[in-house]
């Protein structure tokens, strides 16, 4: 049929956004390149609006959820993606060039939390939070010179995760300071300003350096191991706590844990991943789940999983019982068990309890083996910067 | 306004190329810019819609006839909006949401929104472009450049030039 498009270019611009908006987010992204109007539509409010209210409508559950696998001797910032919906490594690396990270030098990314992504550029001694699918990008300075930071994490969670609104308006940045005595430090963009703390509380985490705090219940967590034990920096108060609660029955044969790493879906559950065995060598791996009764006011980690003996031995045959190397990540309802020396992830399923091993990345060279680092990243229209 | 009780008072409408139409009052009102008219007194004879043709005007008042007499329904209301719009082609639309907009009836124009997005989905760049009449306004690099910032985001979208 023979269109007349000199009716569509009268249309007003209000209403050409009002019938884009309309369009799942995935196929606006691809008709972006029509025209310059088209792509500065992305960051109109009515499109935004439109976009954040829907959580479970087509816009932003359209969108694809990715692993991505970072590794230093990959191209300067590709990061190949393996899709967790359709289960396979994209075809096309995701590329982040330092334009539009704005800013010179090395940059490292460091940590995930929904659509934010996390960088350290010391260069220009800071912090660079960026959400790629609008490129907004934030810088955040050191809070002092010389900086030197450890046990970073982003906590990025919804304002309000119980209604329809899953936008990402705010979020913080927690570290502790090696320079400072290991003080804690808080980010948090609201105000746009540091906030530091006192050292005391951190000795609780017992010297123990192996993964970023897990965001659960207004507080970030850490686990330290031989002995067992979880120590938790509340966002609110700035004060530490610390737990000693048992994950293994009393007397249990000798039986300890080998190792400890904690993961949170950063709404309601907390589970803990955790080698068991004697004298530092893990045997079994078992996962935890954390349970708080309200009505009691109680808590236990209940056990909820072991994983099954010949995945177990590939595991720890992989990890060389060195388990310094491992750690473990979230990602929309799997639990990510990673080893820094191997290719593949381990992951458990919650809602099926089933394992699984995630494939090596096809681009990846054989002989590369150590520095495999992985990130949780689910691209969010409205994870503001 | 002067409101007789029982009869229902019905309103002549008047397209751009000088048709009339007759439509009850009641369903006139969805279009928010009839029932100022109405409520401030200017309904009384013929109402000039000088942004309508008349093909328009015909399928917009068969809309409102047709979404009144539904009772507070939404599903039922949605279902008449999806066939409703089902045999429309894609010039109509073009006219149906620029009088939508002019009459001011938001349903409508959510609608007919909806079902536009619904024909483009899938569609490539150059389909938009022709479509819409768009002038590409990227030089070869810009337009390369915004293509490659989202590809990772593209796996599954299959467009289909032909159409």
């Amino acid at each position: 049929m023979d269109m007349d498009p000199r009716i569509w270019s009268g249309l007003p611009d209000h209403l050409l956004e009002r019938v884009l908006s309309f369009l799942p987010l995935k196929t606006f992204l691809s008709l972006r390149s029509t025209c310059k109007h088209f792509k500065s539509i992305l960051s109109s409010p009515l499109f935004i609006s439109k976009h954040s209210s829907s959580l479970s409508s087509s816009s932003s559950s359209s969108l694809s959820s990715f692993i991505l696998l970072s590794h230093p001797q990959f191209p300067h910032n590709k990061y190949p993606l393996y899709n967790t919906v359709t289960n396979s490594w994209c075809p096309v690396s995701l590329s982040i060039p330092s334009s539009t990270l704005k800013c010179s030098g090395n940059t490292t990314l460091l940590t995930s939390s929904n659509g934010l992504l996390c960088f350290s550029a010391p260069d220009s001694y800071s912090f660079v939070v960026c959400n790629l699918l609008t490129k907004s990008i934030r810088h955040v300075k050191y809070p002092f010179r010389p900086f030197a930071f450890e046990l970073l994490t982003l906590v990025a969670v919804p304002t309000a995760p119980n209604n329809n609104n899953n936008n990402i308006a705010a979020y913080k940045l927690f570290m502790l300071s090696s320079s400072a005595a290991a003080a804690a430090l808080v980010y948090d963009s609201e105000a746009g300003a540091w906030r530091e703390y006192a050292a005391g509380g951190s000795a609780a985490l017992n010297g123990t350096r192996h993964q970023n705090g897990v965001f659960f219940d207004g507080r970030v967590f850490f686990a330290t191991s031989r002995p067992f034990s979880v120590a938790c920096f509340d966002l609110e108060m700035g004060s530490w706590e610390r737990s000693a609660l048992g994950l293994l029955p009393p007397g249990g044969g000798g039986d300890e844990v080998a190792f400890a790493r904690l993961v949170s879906d950063g709404d309601r559950r907390m589970y803990l991943v955790g080698g068991v065995g004697v004298s530092g060598i893990s045997r079994s791996v078992k996962v935890w789940e954390y349970i708080y009764d309200r009505e009691d006011g109680t808590n236990r980690w209940a056990e909820v999983e072991t994983l099954p003996e010949m995945l177990c031995k590939k595991f720890l045959s992989v990890c060389y019982h060195n388990y310094e190397h491992v750690y473990c990540f979230w990602h929309k309802g799997l639990i990510c068990v990673c080893c820094y020396t191997w290719p593949e992830i381990l992951y458990y399923k919650v809602c099926r309890r089933t394992w699984h091993w995630l494939p090596k990345c096809p681009s990846l060279p054989h002989k590369w083996s150590c520095g495999f680092r992985w990130f949780s990243f689910n691209p969010q229209l409205y994870a503001n910067v | 306004m002067a409101a007789e009780t029982g009869t229902p008072t019905t309103l002549t409408l008047k397209s751009n190329d000088d048709e009339l139409f007759s439509v009850a009052e009641s369903a006139a009102i969805l279009s928010v810019t009839i029932r100022n008219m109405v409520e401030d007194g200017c309904a009384g004879g013929v109402i000039p819609l000088d942004n309508v043709d008349g093909k328009t005007l015909a399928s917009v008042i068969t809309y409102m006839n047709g979404i009144s007499a539904i009772p507070a329904d939404e599903e039922k209301k949605k279902s008449y909006r999806d066939k409703f719009l089902s045999d429309k082609d894609f010039e109509t639309l073009a006219d149906m949401v620029l009088a939508a907009n002019y009459l001011n009836m938001s349903c409508l124009m959510d609608a007919v929104s909806a079902k536009i997005a619904q024909v483009m989905e899938k569609k490539s760049v150059g389909w938009v472009r022709r479509k819409f009449g768009i002038e590409n306004d990227y030089t070869p690099e810009e337009e390369a450049a915004v293509k490659e910032e989202h590809k990772w985001t593209f796996e599954g979208v299959e467009t289909d030039d032909d159409n």
